[in-house]
């Protein structure tokens, strides 16, 4: 009686063991003093690497590129340095996040930018289109954006 | 008796079950179905300006006095800050300014006639009329950005033309002078 009590612990214990599963996104590098020009063909962009780590190489994921500062939205905002400036500038257009797909930030319905199983390296391209009409700040202001990227453990 | 002989094989069965059950709870892994990682990405667009002049002035009739062209040359200026925008004469050698004699068949300067007075250049949005010369003078600018688009004008050429002028007569010949325009931001 105890002996059958032992085994179905041991079976309840070790599937539960082996059904764990978790997923760490390390998100690309952050990019400063990007140089933003509107004479030079457009959009401009950037490169960085998002790395996916998960437990198992049979492991399936999705990766989303959202902002999810309502201040921002998608475009990068006029910074002092420590916050975004009250009716400050804001670029005219949107920034794009590229990987397999691409999306328009904010991305508010988290579309994905890649899917993919086990450990990956995704290649991840920043596009922003640079007008005329986007003004050069002064006094070390800055334009900035925070984007989140999201990895999500699929069936 | 017999209570006390079950309660010796339970015991460490019992335990190896409890044991077991708090492993169960502590050491199994926990799942993580998602993570997230940020990217902050900072800029500030160089200055930039862009200008872009269309048109040229073929056979203008000139007549004594003073003769303008406001619909011949068109300016369009980008610029995402302050900006002038300046013109000269670059030829220092046969116009310098002036309209000069050249061969339109040999595409060179020859005859060695040349207009008394020096070409004028403005917009028509106003500002002073510059006299041409080899060396740049602002005609028009801006204290911010443009649109995308860019801000268009018309340029005012303006000739004098005197008596003292000679009118040309050999086939082919003909006045001419090229107008150099430079854009710069002022920041």
């Amino acid at each position: 009686m105890l002996s059958a009590v032992f085994i179905l612990m041991l079976a309840f214990i070790l599937p539960q063991s082996a059904q764990a599963q978790s997923i760490e996104v390390t998100p690309p590098a952050n990019i400063t003093d990007w140089v933003f020009n509107p004479s030079l063909p457009q959009p401009q962009t950037q490169t960085g690497t998002c790395v996916i780590n998960v437990t198992n190489a049979t492991d399936n994921w999705t990766l989303t590129a959202q902002d999810s500062n309502a201040t921002t939205s998608g475009y990068m905002t006029e910074w002092d340095g420590s916050s975004y400036v009250t009716g400050g500038a804001k670029l005219h257009n949107a920034m794009n996040i590229s990987a397999t797909s691409e999306v328009m930030l904010p991305n508010v319905a988290g579309t994905n930018i890649a899917t993919g199983t086990g450990n990956t390296s995704v290649s991840v391209t920043f596009k922003q289109e640079i007008g005329y009409n986007d003004v050069v700040l002064s006094g070390g202001y800055t334009y900035r954006i925070v984007v989140t990227f999201t990895g999500s453990l699929t069936a | 008796m017999a209570k006390t002989k079950l309660f010796k094989i339970a015991s460490p069965l019992l335990a190896l079950v409890l044991v077991l059950s708090l492993m169960a709870v502590v050491a199994a892994p926990q799942t993580v179905s998602a993570d997230t990682g940020t990217t902050t990405v900072t800029s500030n667009p160089e200055a930039a300006i862009d200008i872009t002049i269309t048109g040229s002035i073929s056979n203008w009739a000139f007549a004594i006095g003073s003769n303008s062209n406001t619909s011949g040359v068109d300016l369009n200026v980008k610029s995402n800050d302050a900006w002038k925008v300046e013109v000269k004469d670059s030829d220092a050698t046969n116009t310098s300014g002036k309209m000069a004699e050249y061969n339109t068949t040999n595409t060179t300067y020859e005859g060695g006639k040349v207009l008394q007075t020096a070409m004028s250049v403005n917009t028509t949005v106003g500002g002073t009329a510059v006299s041409l010369n080899t060396t740049d003078q602002q005609i028009v600018s801006g204290a911010t950005n443009t649109t995308d688009s860019g801000s268009n004008y018309d340029i005012n050429l303006t000739q004098s033309i005197n008596y003292g002028d000679a009118r040309l007569t050999t086939t082919g010949h003909v006045y001419r002078i090229v107008i150099t325009f430079t854009g710069s931001n002022t920041v």
